[in-house]
């Protein structure tokens, strides 16, 4: 079965696609070690009902909207012409930032937000740096 | 239900959740990791601009093309081929560029090139070439240190110290009005300018945000991290924010 990282990673070129396994892996391997080394610090996110399972799974969906929808959020956040009014499509190279691509790209990012928080999975830990951060914010069920 | 078919069933429903969410917007976050990171600098630009727009500057684009505002977003371009904006106040010009190479005052080998830098409208662009660098097939296009207002630098990461404090040499090189790495004679709080800022996609764990308060406290620097998710990052951050004269 494929991974959740390898769903999400699908319509992505080989190169990108790796870039976000390779994150989530690292942030999967801080989160066993921890399961498998301390048991101590594993615990409270243990009872906070965060399965090692689970975090893995959250590791794949931070790394994800790390490395691939974190940069279009912060593009589209102002809209297409967000400060510069009346500048109409927007070129960067081969890449086309206009009206359309902003309600796309708003719509995604609610979306996967909402997807996330159906799971019970506060938006702020979409932003973890490192899976030792997300066993400690999982045990503390907090946003910090 | 017992624990391992509760995590089965947890799983499945992730599984779902995701196939359809990849389904519906695969073809929007369709993009290479250079056009990421090209997105990301936009939107470092855009706030910036936001930035100046607040502070009640007058912004023009300028040098705009058919399909509208040309961003250049790899420092191997024509910085005149491409658009800018232009920052008017106080009867001054200023101009904020993306990807022009900055000439350091420490040494005319020591070149590098910014994200985005804030020059006085007349600096001069030079160009010359160089045996050294392609071949001197191509012009490299630069600025001089000594035109440069403030360089920022984008980075769609999580921060993490050798970043952070890495930014510091970047800060000494481009900016020959800073008398030593910790010269915060220039911040003003109702400065026009933004101080050199390192906009940072991700947000870090708190003892790395401890650096980040220290480091802004030590140096004439912004680091503004939390840009992947946080709208606004600029206007939120208010007059905490280094400002220059």
């Amino acid at each position: 079965m494929p991974s959740i990282v390898d769903i999400l990673v699908r319509p992505l070129d080989r190169e990108s696609a790796n870039i976000v396994r390779t994150h989530a892996e690292a942030m999967k391997r801080d989160v066993r070690f921890i399961a498998d080394n301390k048991r101590d610090a594993m615990a409270p996110a243990l009872e906070a009902g965060w399965s090692v399972e689970r975090l893995e799974i959250i590791c794949d969906l931070a790394a994800f909207f790390q490395d691939v929808l974190g940069p279009i959020g912060a593009a589209t956040r102002h809209g297409a012409s967000g400060g510069m009014e009346g500048c109409g499509s927007i070129y960067a190279g081969s890449i086309t930032v206009d009206a359309a691509y902003v309600r796309q790209a708003r719509r995604m990012l609610t979306d996967f937000v909402g997807l996330a928080s159906k799971l019970d999975i506060p938006r702020r830990w979409l932003s973890t740096a490192t899976g030792r951060d997300l066993v400690y914010y999982a045990g503390r069920r907090t946003n910090d | 239900m017992t624990d391992r078919s509760a995590e089965t069933q947890w799983t499945a429903v992730v599984e779902h959740h995701v196939r359809r969410f990849a389904d519906q917007h695969g073809a929007t976050y369709r993009r290479t990791s250079r056009q990421a990171s090209a997105l990301f600098e936009i939107g470092c630009f855009v706030e910036l601009v936001d930035f100046y727009r607040v502070g009640g500057v007058a912004v023009t684009l300028r040098n705009k093309h058919d399909n509208g505002f040309r961003f250049l977003t790899s420092p191997a371009g024509n910085p005149q081929n491409y658009s800018y904006v232009e920052l008017g106040a106080r009867g001054e010009r200023f101009d904020i560029r993306q990807q022009v190479r900055v000439e350091s005052h420490i040494h005319s080998d020591i070149r590098f090139t910014p994200d985005i830098i804030v020059v006085p409208s007349d600096a001069n662009i030079g160009e010359r070439r160089d045996a050294d660098y392609a071949h001197g097939k191509k012009r490299l296009f630069f600025v001089r240190s000594e035109d440069v207002v403030a360089a920022h630098e984008c980075k769609s990461l999580s921060p993490f110290p050798e970043l952070i404090v890495g930014f510091v040499g970047m800060v000494i090189a481009a900016h020959r009005w800073l008398s030593a790495p910790t010269d915060r004679s220039r911040i003003a709080a109702g400065g026009m300018h933004l101080a050199p800022t390192l906009f940072v996609g991700g947000t870090g764990s708190a003892i790395h945000r401890r650096m980040l308060e220290a480091m802004q406290a030590s140096f004439p620097i912004n680091i503004v991290s939390g840009l992947h998710h946080e709208p606004n990052p600029l206007r939120n951050r208010g007059r905490s924010l280094a400002r220059m004269k």
